[in-house]
């Protein structure tokens, strides 16, 4: 792994800190029955996660590589991506989702989502404009399917669209 | 794969053009359909309840809608109930389930509590009785021997401001000394503890009694004390009817302290019983529904009860208890919504302080 | 003898089977679908069994909630993604086998390792009857504290060589599971004054988006398909070999399922963890675990299969849950008109003998039609993933919608999501975080009625020290071989000189 854009990992550690630093301030609040546990365990945590943050500061220093290994979780190997290009398609993945939602709260879930399907499949995939469509309107299928099913309600929009739409 | 995904496409139209729902313009409900809102679960007992009685209300209901129960589960059915207060308009065409767990939140003047069923129009309701029973090996063998009884008792509670408030301010009035132990996630939890020895104290509600303490009470591992009671048709306390041997609670009280409960105590208590038992589940119509939807649907629901078949899921999945429809339910409820506030505010500020939680 | 023989009988009538094939079917399609469970089956089915016969309701909804714990392997091996609450484990092993175009025999393996599993879940659920009420009743609340915290001992083992990161993961975790309404008072906490927190964060929503949301990115990312191989490797009977291979562990890990389905109080979402964790603890050459190593998923798969039929057992003769699922079941029973409880065993054991048929059966139905389907479907694995991905966001945006079927889902799934990729990129460890998730409710439950009740004398009792035994030798075992691996390595490593 590079050891230049390796930023973002002390950023999320020290959130770590500040958020069980919260869990115990929080935790001072409530009923005493509904503090001791949160109380206790983001205390133990919160000084863990200030050893867990020096002990990365201190293998960065020494320039120490290597992923790890031993069954911790599922790895990603990048190869030749850099991580700060991994970061930048993140980051642009979340503000497509973030755009998806806003589409949501304006014109409803089902046809969002059905535009989402069509365009993605136009831009991203590259197939041809008939193939989206109907991949978009198989995602309404289902939907309208699952929502007969569960009696579902999806989210609506500020404008309100006719049944399977919204 | 692309004839596969030609395959799926044209399937998935097929479907949503066939499901699409006819609207139909008429009087009466022909054609409609009825969103029955129950803030709980799938499966829980206000869902189950729901969905035993929607078959009948869609027979006897005019024009034959379709009833659907439209779960909206949260905050302990608040959620459910603020969504019906705000977005239910008085068409007739959404009502909803309210259960003790939701009344309890109301009479407990919770700030999240935006319902009011002091507004609604109440179509019928559905009694449940509790029967309360305590480890034999204590001593007692009935409720004379709690004369006197000094013994510390545990009792497997879900929270101090859930249906255990019935049971909690029973003991405290019948002068017994126990000590509610929190987090239990429900009755059967409940039962189980009891048979488990971690607590000595235990009511169940009717049907689980019949099935689950009955065979207890005769290995000798259980001894029953008293019903919570029964409402009348005057809205007194009587024994309950699926259990005539025990003495209800205000009986209870009575062959206790040799007179009958009163004061600012027993109040509350009633009205929570009532709330959590004696009316403990009610369907409701929202504000400003217009008379004769209001009638319409009474007297369904009254036909409903009549039902013969009815009358069997009754005793089979209900508790055998009778239904109320219509001006009976008025009259049960009101009870519930007549408690002076001063004596509610004396059951708050007993929960507050006895058990160290913030209401308000 | 008799009744056992005659529900066999009755389950196999046409019109009973049938119904059992319907629930197959169902329970089929709902475990391929990621993130959807038994609950949302027992949801679509409850209005349905409405009026029927208790024998052919319980075809349909055993059938459905007994494949599910199959079928749920396909988007686990295939994606990464966990088909349901019960298959995450399933993913560490066999997605990267999947990505080395081992699919087929991912999925072969798991199959049959879930069909045994079943079959012996149902067999247990069988002889465990009579003697299953003792059993239950010795475990208080004291003892279903510890067993919570042997399943968080789990992450111990977990979290490779970070034990810190994985501790706070697993207090991560911890936390959002206290998210929300306190167990035994009325106290919200942690909710920021916002509605949807009221009732904490759903366990579709953590698991989606800690599982699901990061592997779509990867892909997305890396913008190829799934096998990184073009070809699909080693075909579905080899898969079947291995499970057979295997079969003690198979065994070992469903009575690890049953166990954990029938002991009230540890969910079965973390079953397939348990299994999976006590299979690295128990093997010298752990080396290749996460890495494709088949034992990673015939652990876990043999072990949730498992689940469902020791899950029978409190929601029968108590009236308990033993899993979400069992919870609606439980609304299912009283539609029927069915009390569960001890009653059951004296009035109702056709039933319950029923039920067990069904349960057998279907496992063997879903199994069947699972092989059949996998060839099909591991085909998927070989389309680039931008096929997939536009279909994958719907599907996941819907499963977790559905679990509070308000915003707060779809936002939650976001930042869940952004979460789970940062724990993944950076190493903190995810499955950590999922076993605090679900076991945080147990052990704050548990550990306060204990304390309320017995002061601290529960410290004292027969069966707490048991289980700390059992913690403490599980954990001792595992920096056992942990140590005497990485000894190895070095000593390996010196003689290559490095």
């Amino acid at each position: 792994m590079e050891s230049k854009f390796q930023y973002p990992r002390f950023i999320f550690s020290a959130i770590v800190i500040i958020a069980f630093g919260y869990g115990i301030y929080e935790a001072f609040s409530y009923a005493y029955l509904a503090k001791i546990f949160p109380l206790y365990i983001s205390l133990v945590l919160f000084i863990l996660a200030i050893i867990n943050f020096i002990q990365e500061i201190r293998a960065w220093r020494k320039g120490a590589g290597g992923t790890a290994r031993g069954a911790a979780d599922l790895e990603s190997e990048w190869g030749d991506l850099g991580m700060s290009e991994v970061l930048r398609r993140f980051a642009v993945f979340v503000a497509v989702v973030i755009v998806l939602y806003a589409l949501v709260w304006l014109i409803g879930y089902p046809l969002s989502i059905t535009l989402f399907i069509i365009v993605l499949y136009r831009f991203i995939t590259g197939t041809r404009w008939h193939w989206a469509i109907l991949a978009g309107l198989a995602g309404l299928g289902f939907l309208a399917l699952v929502s007969k099913l569960l009696y579902m309600d999806w989210p609506e929009g500020i404008f309100k669209l006719p049944w399977p739409l919204g | 794969m692309r004839k596969y995904f030609l395959f799926l496409g044209i399937a998935f139209f097929l479907v949503t053009s066939m499901t699409m729902v006819p609207t139909v313009e008429g009087a009466d409900f022909s054609g409609k359909t009825i969103k029955w809102i129950i803030p709980f679960n799938v499966g829980g007992g206000s869902d189950v309840w729901a969905r035993l009685y929607s078959p009948f209300l869609q027979k006897y209901l005019p024009g034959n809608p379709i009833v659907v129960v439209k779960n909206m589960p949260g905050g302990g059915s608040i959620i459910g109930g603020n969504y019906f207060h705000v977005r239910a308009k008085p068409n007739g065409l959404t009502v909803f389930g309210s259960s003790g767990s939701t009344s309890f939140p109301y009479l407990l003047e919770n700030p999240k509590v935006k319902y009011d069923f002091a507004k609604y129009q109440i179509v019928f309701a559905t009694p449940v009785g509790g029967v309360c029973y305590i480890n034999p090996e204590l001593g007692v063998k009935s409720v004379k021997d709690l004369k006197g009884f000094k013994k510390p008792l545990q009792y497997a509670s879900q929270g101090a401001t859930s249906l255990d408030i019935i049971p909690l301010l029973a003991f405290e009035m019948l002068g017994l000394d126990v000590k509610a132990v929190f987090g239990y996630k429900g009755r059967g939890p409940g039962r189980v503890a009891f048979e488990q020895g971690e607590v000595n104290i235990d009511y169940q509600t009717t049907p689980a009694y019949i099935k689950n303490v009955r065979p207890l009470i005769k290995q000798g591992k259980a001894a029953p004390l008293m019903s919570w009671g029964a409402l009348d048709a005057n809205g007194n306390i009587v024994r309950d009817p699926v259990e005539p041997d025990l003495p209800s609670m205000p009986e209870a009280y009575e062959m206790l302290y040799g007179k009958k409960p009163s004061g600012p105590g027993f109040n509350a208590w009633k009205a929570f019983f009532v709330a959590g038992f004696g009316m403990q589940k009610a369907m409701w119509l929202p504000e400003k529904t217009s008379k004769d939807i209001v009638a319409t649907y009474r007297d369904a629901a009254a036909k409903v009860i009549a039902d013969a078949e009815f009358k069997e899921v009754v005793k089979k999945s209900l508790g055998g208890y009778p239904q109320l429809a219509g001006k009976d339910a008025v009259v049960g409820f009101q009870q519930v919504l007549d408690v002076p506030k001063k004596d509610r505010g004396w059951l708050i500020n007993w929960i507050e302080t006895k058990y160290k939680v913030k209401i308000r | 003898m008799d009744v056992v023989l005659q529900s066999l009988a009755v389950v196999l009538q046409p019109s009973h089977l049938l119904m059992l094939i319907c629930g197959v079917v169902m329970g089929l399609s709902i475990g391929i679908l990621p993130g959807l469970g038994g609950i949302v089956g027992m949801t679509i089915l409850l209005p349905v069994i409405y009026g029927m016969d208790p024998h052919s309701a319980f075809g349909l909804l055993i059938g459905m909630v007994a494949v599910i714990p199959t079928s749920d392997t396909f988007p686990s091996v295939m994606m990464g993604i966990p088909g349901s609450s019960a298959s995450q484990a399933t993913i560490m092993d066999g997605y990267p086998l999947a990505k080395k175009g081992e699919a087929a025999r991912a999925l072969g393996a798991a199959f049959t390792a879930s069909l045994i599993g079943g079959l012996f879940g149902a067999l247990v659920l069988t002889l465990i009857i009579p003697i299953a009420r003792p059993i239950v009743l010795a475990f208080g609340s004291p003892e279903l504290f510890m067993l919570a915290l042997l399943g968080m001992s789990m992450v111990g083992v977990l979290s490779g060589n970070k034990p810190i990161k994985g501790i706070l993961a697993a207090g991560i975790g911890v936390m959002i599971g206290a998210l929300g309404d306190a167990p035994a008072v009325p106290e919200y906490r942690y909710t920021f004054g916002i509605d949807y927190l009221i009732d904490g964060v759903p366990l579709v929503v953590v698991g989606l988006g800690l599982f699901a949301f990061p592997e779509i990115v990867d892909l997305l990312i890396k913008g190829r398909s799934i096998a990184e191989a073009a070809t699909l490797g080693k075909g579905w009977l080899d898969g079947v070999k291995d499970a057979l291979k295997h079969k003690f562990i198979v065994l070992r890990c469903s009575v690890i399922g049953v166990i954990v389905g029938f002991l009230p109080g540890l969910g079965g979402s973390v079953v397939d963890w348990i299994a999976y964790g006590h299979i690295i603890q128990t093997t010298r050459d752990r080396g290749k675990f996460g890495q494709g190593d088949i034992r990673g998923v015939i652990a876990p798969e043999s072990a949730n299969n498992a689940k469902e039929g020791g899950g029978l057992i409190p929601t029968f003769l108590f009236g308990i849950p033993g899993s979400g699922s069992m919870a609606v079941f439980l609304g299912g029973l009283l539609i029927l008109g069915i009390q569960p409880g001890p009653g059951m065993v004296t009035e109702n054991i056709d039933l319950i003998y029923t039920a067990i048929w069904s349960l057998a059966l279907a496992n063997v139905f879903g199994a069947i039609l699972s092989i059949a389907l996998s060839k099909p479907i591991t085909r998927l694995t070989v389309i680039p993933f931008s096929y997939l991905a536009p279909f994958m966001v719907l599907i996941i945006t819907f499963a977790c919608y559905q679990a509070t079927r308000s915003w707060g889902d779809l936002i939650a799934l976001l930042l869940m999501g952004i979460l789970g990729w940062v724990m993944k990129q950076y190493g903190w460890p995810r499955p950590a975080a999922l076993i605090g998730f679900v076991l945080s409710d147990n052990l704050e439950t548990y550990l306060f009625i204990s304390v309320q009740r017995y002061g601290f004398e529960w410290l004292t009792r027969t069966g707490v020290i048991v289980l700390a035994a059992i913690i403490i030798g599980s954990l001792v075992m595992g920096i056992f071989y942990q140590a005497r691996k990485s000894s190895k390595a070095r000593a390996s490593g010196e003689r290559n000189g490095k």
